[in-house]
């Protein structure tokens, strides 16, 4: 895929890495000199001078053909601006975001901007995480059905030993389904009733609100014999 | 609510963003005509350049704040206004601004500050009422020449 980077910033190159590593073709947008320099020292020549709210500048980096656009600017108004241009001028498939305070997230999905990263909520996410240490980790809201359903997943506590025990002999609360383990090694597995789960693996699984607290107090009290 | 719905005349309420030379001047204009003018801008001497007497008769209200930011245009009074104005000197920032003004607060009347050309046809043809240094001033700049 071609996708433009608009922001070369820590993110906006940790995002430019990581699509290089894939195999994507990639344009960098940034108005600061030095960061376009230390882009194309990264990555060759793939950086663009230039304001991401500019639509010349977006035509040079390719936004013609681009399949998506990522604006990780620290500034707002520049990621919108930046996104509404790649979707009126140059009708770019897929435009994502990240936005920088929470109150615009909304604002943002109303406009059609096609993915919205909420900044400060991931990262209070993890804080969250660390501060609980509770093993729930929140992947995804899901939409539509009238329960708020969301797609977690659980980290297996070191109390559950190396030699595991069913699945199917968890006692899940009503309405979680667990849909893929990855075993402590990282290796996907699509979960039996007989498959053996141990300390360390991680259960990805459809959960409820309430099936949540359940989980956590199932993780928190221990393995059940 | 239409525009034609509103009463024509009688003092409105606006909201201006930016109090810069630009949003100074409409706010002291407006008050002029018998407005009511709220002004929101992020640093305090921006309030310098609004007159005392207008400020003190609280004809203008100045709050520090960010045009951005709901929980600053709600302590600035844009649920109450009849018009919202951002005339920032940043094109993003008026553009952010308006946009929350229109979608989240669903103000009557919005209009937007945009000195890039490009980009005001742009957010014009998307349906929002611009004002555009550039565009002004090349009109101007045509019409005297052609005179």
């Amino acid at each position: 895929m071609h996708v433009i980077v608009t922001g070369a910033d820590r993110l906006g190159r940790a995002v430019a890495r990581w699509l290089v590593a894939g195999g994507h073709e990639i344009a960098v947008v940034d108005s600061r000199r030095e960061r376009c320099i230390a882009i194309d020292e990264a990555f060759g020549s793939v950086s663009v001078l230039g304001s991401p709210v500019d639509r010349s500048v977006l035509a040079q980096a390719g936004a013609n053909r681009a399949d998506m656009l990522i604006a990780t600017d620290e500034d707002d108004g520049a990621n919108l601006v930046t996104c509404q241009i790649a979707k009126q001028r140059f009708e770019v498939p897929t435009t994502m975001s990240v936005v920088n305070r929470s109150d615009h997230v909304d604002l943002f999905n109303v406009l059609g901007v096609d993915v919205v990263v909420d900044v400060p909520d991931l990262i209070l996410n993890q804080i969250q995480e660390g501060f609980t240490s509770h093993g729930i980790t929140h992947l995804k809201p899901l939409p539509a059905v009238e329960t708020e359903q969301s797609l977690v997943s659980i980290h297996v506590p070191a109390s559950y030993g190396p030699e595991g025990r069913r699945l199917d002999s968890f006692p899940f609360p009503d309405g979680t389904l667990p849909s893929l383990v990855v075993t402590r090694e990282g290796v996907p597995r699509l979960p039996s009733g007989d498959f053996m789960v141990r300390a360390g693996d991680e259960i990805i699984a459809v959960t409820t609100a309430e099936g949540e607290d359940e989980l956590r107090d199932l993780l928190e009290s221990g393995p059940l014999t | 609510m239409v525009l034609a719905d509103r009463p024509i005349l009688g003092p409105k309420h606006i909201l201006i963003v930016g109090s810069g030379d630009l949003g100074a001047a409409v706010a002291m204009a407006l008050v002029a005509q018998g407005n009511t003018v709220h002004v929101l801008d992020r640093t305090p001497e921006a309030f310098d350049r609004l007159p005392d007497g207008a400020v003190e008769e609280q004809r203008i209200i100045p709050v520090v704040g960010d045009g951005t930011s709901h929980h600053d245009l709600v302590r600035a009074g844009i649920r109450g206004v009849d018009v919202f104005m951002s005339v920032m000197r940043n094109d993003s920032d008026n553009i952010l601004a308006a946009q929350v003004a229109t979608h989240e607060f669903n103000v009557d009347v919005v209009v937007c500050r945009v000195d890039d050309p490009d980009l005001q046809n742009m957010y014009e043809e998307m349906g929002l009422i611009t004002i555009g240094a550039t565009s002004l001033l090349v009109e101007v700049a045509v019409q005297t020449a052609t005179a």
